[in-house]
């Protein structure tokens, strides 16, 4: 029996000769693994929720690198869980069903998990269930400090006796990297595993890939698209055209056993030169106050603004990816506020300032910014087709150690959120003004979807 | 003991006694017969069979996918069945369905990275499919060929439908003369597979040590780009790959490649002779040391016979225990070999 079938290549394109991975006469770039990771690096850190969005027994649902991640706080303390009920996948946060402080169950079929274990410990209407206790959900490892809570998102595989310590995946810390990096114009920098530390900062979801948001926040090149804020041209603050690196050491890769990993930019030293103007365009800083400033970087994208945006504060910036075409964006500033009075006027001059005018005001031209170069990036061929320049030196860097350091690449997910881009329900909830975001959809009303058009008869 | 018989849809058929107090699909799978199942539990049906005598029972307590009407018609479960006399049972699938699959793919790059060593790449065709464990190979048949020869595949399942290939080309031979004299993009192979025992066993506990030579490479990249993108720590991990002249020299930018992307990787990279910066002069078992080895070490050999009996030699001089010694012989003989049995 001879098969006649017609042997046809692969439709799709996106996995065509010139696009795919393996099949492409390109070499492969030394950063390749970087290039994989649209949906962000797995078994990392990330920030999940400020502590005050999650009071007592109250249940959240957020999407991470495509994980989507049910919170509860039981007895004061936070349990994460993948948001998926093993049964059939319902998000146990659409519709949070908790009896007791031990366990959180699914609101459809009343599957019930451990919180600490993740074990299925009971069926609501079927207790004797031959599955009961021999299967579990995934359970990600939790750590609260500085108000923020912090959580482990892990492949299903990740051992518990491998998760690092939270340290591993925040900036380094001063002073005791003062003398490794030191700065001749600002004291040690705060840190938010400090004692006395006080972190205030917002969250919201930016539409870009979170490796286009990452890379803007330690470009050089990028604070041109500051030129004209309020916060620069209010205080008349000296900031440059660009910043150009004069010095094959303004890099310092971080790379220790047992730290954080990433890099350190010697910003504001004479490894890099600031650009005041453009003669050819009769461009000038006219500014008189100086804002010195210092960015690192590590993995897996957390950005460390030392100095900034005023003296004895340092913001820190994630950009956590929930999609591939998403990110959850946090900007937080801290700052050691050893009384209740600092503590009192940090808050005030963050409401009054710092919100408005720095974290919106400023950061919000970044968010233009991203969102612009999103569309050049998102079907792969940017990576191929950007025409780098020196200042670029800083993503190059980053790019690189990203690849060989991070604990994995998340794949895209299975069953999740935003893995099919144009579903009904994305769809409609688009078309009444909800955009595709970080937090589940819960259910409001028990007694009333009111979301289709109803045709009666009477 | 009642004895089952199982008759496929090609027509083969697999008799053994069935235990009556085991469940039917255990007692098929230790028999060797080659049922396709799933979840164990009743529910997904994958393993569905018809019972001729309906000897097969399945236990009342236990609710299952079937339909009632389904089970009158005699069709039951293996998972949860289990036989009680005597009885024939059939399965509408071909035997063959769980052992090696044929695949066509298109020619997608032949890229010549010495004199001779081709890296082909090639992507499954639309519908078709097969799977392999890193290190196995399959088999290559050329456009208008009708027999085949065996290569490792340097890729990961992870990147199918896309598949590369290092193949070592021979002054002579049925894929070598292919690649040669008229190999181009977008031609059609067909490709059988997987095959081989030569395969990763995946255990991220144990340091391990790599030898290759020349396209010996291959399966060992496989390896090491699936072990990458394994989750947890790596362990310590030692590359020595030999090849041996300038001429055929190649690997050498993949190679640093996985060193930058894998912290624990060290590699070191051997040339018999005209040996350069960046390469020892020498084979690739004499730069294992002493220190590189541990109790706990497995190691990967693959590449001609001559450089797996002196690496397995120095690895059990070192101390790594035979039974964590895995070796795949490459030989011109082999590869020009049609293989029809595995």
């Amino acid at each position: 029996m001879s098969e006649e079938k017609p042997v046809r290549r692969r439709a799709g394109g996106a996995r065509g000769a010139d696009n795919g991975r393996a099949n492409d006469a390109r070499t492969q770039s030394q950063y390749q693994p970087y290039k994989d990771a649209e949906w962000g690096f797995i078994n990392h850190w990330y920030p999940a929720l400020f502590s005050g969005e999650l009071a007592e027994d109250e249940v959240e649902g957020i999407q991470i690198c495509g994980v989507q991640i049910v919170l509860r706080r039981a007895g004061g303390r936070v349990f994460a869980l993948k948001d998926q009920c093993i049964h059939r996948g319902v998000r146990l946060s659409a519709k949070p069903m908790c009896f007791n402080k031990e366990t959180i169950s699914c609101w459809y079929h009343g599957f019930t998990y451990n919180l600490e274990s993740g074990n299925l410990d009971t069926i609501v209407g079927n207790p004797d269930d031959k599955l009961i206790d021999n299967t579990r959900l995934m359970t990600y490892p939790v750590e609260e400090v500085a108000g923020m809570i912090f959580v482990f998102v892990r492949d299903d595989e990740f051992p518990d006796e491998d998760v690092p310590p939270l340290s591993e995946d925040l900036p380094i810390r001063f002073p005791e990297s003062s003398e490794r990096f030191p700065h001749p114009l600002w004291p040690a920098s705060p840190g938010l595993l400090d004692e006395e530390v006080v972190a205030l900062g917002i969250h919201r979801t930016g539409e870009a890939n979170w490796r286009i948001a990452c890379e803007n926040g330690f470009d050089n090149a990028h604070i041109l698209v500051h030129k004209d804020n309020t916060i620069v041209q209010a205080n008349n603050w000296v900031l440059p055209l660009g910043i150009r690196p004069a010095s094959d050491d303004c890099i310092t890769p971080i790379e220790e056993d047992g730290g954080p990993k990433g890099m350190m930019q010697w910003l504001f030293t004479d490894r890099w030169e600031p650009i005041l103007e453009n003669e050819e365009l009769g461009i000038k800083v006219e500014g008189v106050n100086s804002r010195l400033y210092r960015t690192s970087v590590v993995l897996p994208g957390v950005l460390f603004v030392e100095n900034w945006p005023e003296e004895h504060i340092a913001q820190y910036e994630w950009y956590v990816p929930i999609t591939d075409d998403t990110y959850e964006y946090w900007e937080v500033l801290v700052k050691h506020c050893p009384s209740e009075k600092d503590a009192k006027d940090f808050r005030y001059r963050f409401d009054t300032v710092y919100q408005p005018l720095a974290l919106r005001g400023f950061n919000d031209c970044d968010l233009h910014a991203r969102e612009a170069m999103q569309d050049f990036y998102a079907d792969g061929s940017g990576w191929e087709e950007e025409q780098l320049v020196d200042t670029d030196v800083s993503a190059i860097m980053w790019r690189k150690l990203a690849s060989r350091h991070n604990r994995g690449i998340a794949q895209p997910p299975r069953g999740a959120q935003g893995r099919v881009k144009a579903s009904s329900i994305r769809l409609k909830n688009v078309s009444e003004g909800r955009s595709p975001g970080y937090y589940v959809e819960k259910i409001e009303d028990l007694n009333n979807h009111n979301r289709t058009k109803v045709t009666e008869r009477r | 003991m009642p004895t089952a018989t199982c008759r496929f849809s090609d027509g083969e058929s697999f008799t053994f006694d069935a235990d009556p107090d085991a469940l039917f699909l255990d007692a098929a799978l230790a028999a060797g017969v080659p049922i396709l199942h799933q979840c164990r539990s009743g529910s997904c049906g994958t393993c569905v069979c018809t019972s001729e005598q309906q000897a097969l029972t399945m236990p009342r307590s236990t609710a299952t996918c079937l339909l009632q009407t389904e089970v009158a018609q005699g069709r039951r479960l293996s998972c949860v069945g289990q036989l009680q006399a005597d009885d024939t049972l059939s399965f509408d699938y071909p035997s063959t369905q769980t052992g090696p699959a044929r695949a066509s793919a298109f020619v997608d790059a032949i890229d010549w990275l010495a004199d001779d060593v081709v890296r082909l790449r090639a992507e499954l065709a639309e519908g078709d499919w097969l799977t392999f464990d890193p290190g196995q190979f399959l088999m290559l048949t050329p456009p208008g060929e009708t027999e085949g020869r065996r290569y490792s595949l340097s890729s990961t399942p992870g990147q199918l439908p896309m598949l590369e290939f290092l193949i070592r080309v021979l002054p002579q031979g049925l894929v070598s003369d292919y690649l040669r004299e008229r190999a181009a993009v977008d031609d059609v192979i067909t490709l059988t597979g997987s095959y081989g025992s030569f395969r990763w066993r995946k255990d991220l506990s144990r340091p391990h040590i790599f030898v290759a030579g020349g396209t010996g490479l291959a399966p060992i990249l496989s390896i090491l780009d699936d072990l990458r993108s394994r989750s947890g720590k790596k362990p310590p991990l030692l590359l020595c790959f030999g090849c041996t002249s300038p001429e055929t020299r190649f690997g050498a930018e993949e190679v640093a490649l996985r060193a930058d992307w894998m912290p624990t990787l060290t590699v070191r990279r051997t040339l018999e002779t005209g040996a350069q910066a960046g390469e020892i002069a020498g084979d690739p078992v004499a730069v294992i040391d002493q220190a590189d080895v541990s109790k706990e070490s497995c190691a990967y050999l693959c590449g001609p016979p001559p450089m797996i009996a002196a690496a397995t030699a120095r690895l059990l001089e070192l101390g790594v225990a035979a039974e964590r010694i895995y070796a795949e012989q490459f030989t011109a003989a082999l590869q020009s070999e049609t293989l029809t049995e595995e």
